[in-house]
């Protein structure tokens, strides 16, 4: 336990709740790297990991779990390696995929909270959608430019689709991204992981934070279920 | 009239619809929500809501990057 000692120490953190805790990372990229970094070094039970990418080059100015010796390599692989080195306690469980609406369902069946760091509208709506079926509390971050945004899916709270209705019909096109914004809201989103394993503070639910490192600013909004969303009835 | 957008007050002049604001801040409608008062503008109505004075007017981005 020498290992979590300055965690142990906080108010009421119960180690053995976070040892417990079966946690999906959809999306091993800028925002999965630093969530599965904290994730595993704090000490959850069982680390889910999802990607079907290599490591490429223009990746590694965000993607902080990886090295330019690993470029060609499967992320998914990497992530394990690398974050076994960092934690050998946690059981990391590789998913070297891609999300489809057939294995969905499959991938996140074991897991108690997943935490959508995808980089594209469809995985995103489709991974929401999984959620809201499977009752499973879904911690969602992205990323545009110097910009982000962080909310967390609760069974009985508002979903994507209440905010967004439907995945944008627009061709997928390379963003510039701002790596430190990217570490801001990846942060965010695995103190709010870790939160809810805990059982502990205030959770981001029915709300939106927006943050624009730009401005320095960080903005919250509410939003409410929607009647005819797929969520409402469910 | 005098609105809120993103939390920031600004004066504005003339019939303000959604599509206009949207086109001053320059954003595209099909990657943007629209909340006044807190209530989701339909992305079909956008062309026709005139915003009123003392709205307070949310401009969310959709926003997938990861």
């Amino acid at each position: 336990m020498e290992r979590y000692r300055r965690q142990i120490i906080l108010p009421e953190f119960d180690q053995t709740k976070l040892s417990q805790a079966k946690v999906l990372v959809i999306g091993v990229g800028g925002l999965g790297s630093v969530v599965a970094t904290y994730l595993a070094r704090m000490g959850v039970g069982v680390l889910g990991l999802v990607d079907s990418d290599k490591l490429e080059l223009s990746n590694l100015h965000r993607q902080i779990l990886y090295s330019t010796n690993e470029i060609g390599q499967e992320k998914a692989f990497l992530a394990k390696k690398n974050l076994g080195a960092a934690n050998p306690e946690v059981k990391i469980i590789t998913h070297a995929l891609r999300i489809t609406k057939e294995n969905i369902d499959e991938v996140i069946q074991g897991y108690d909270l997943v935490a959508d760091c995808a980089d594209n509208f469809e995985t995103r709506f489709l991974v929401n959608d999984a959620c809201v079926k499977a009752k499973k509390t879904l911690i969602h971050g992205a990323i545009f430019e110097y910009e982000g945004q962080v909310m967390v899916i609760k069974p009985d709270g508002p979903c994507l689709r209440c905010l967004f209705g439907a995945a944008p019909n627009v061709p997928k096109k390379e963003l510039g991204v701002f790596p430190p914004a990217v570490g801001v809201i990846a942060s965010l989103m695995a103190g709010e992981v870790v939160k809810l394993i805990l059982g502990k503070g205030k959770i981001l639910v029915g709300e939106l934070l927006v943050y624009d490192a730009l401005k320095v600013v960080f903005r919250k909004l509410s939003f409410f279920k929607q009647k005819d969303c797929e969520c409402f009835t469910n | 009239m005098a609105i809120i957008v993103n939390g920031e007050i600004k004066e504005m002049t003339g019939k303000l619809t959604v599509e206009k604001l949207l086109a001053n801040h320059d954003l595209k409608p099909e990657l943007t929500v629209v909340q006044i008062n807190h209530e989701i503008v339909p992305k079909e109505k956008y062309g026709e809501h005139v915003i009123s004075d003392g709205d307070a007017v949310e401009l969310i981005k959709f926003m997938a990057g990861g």
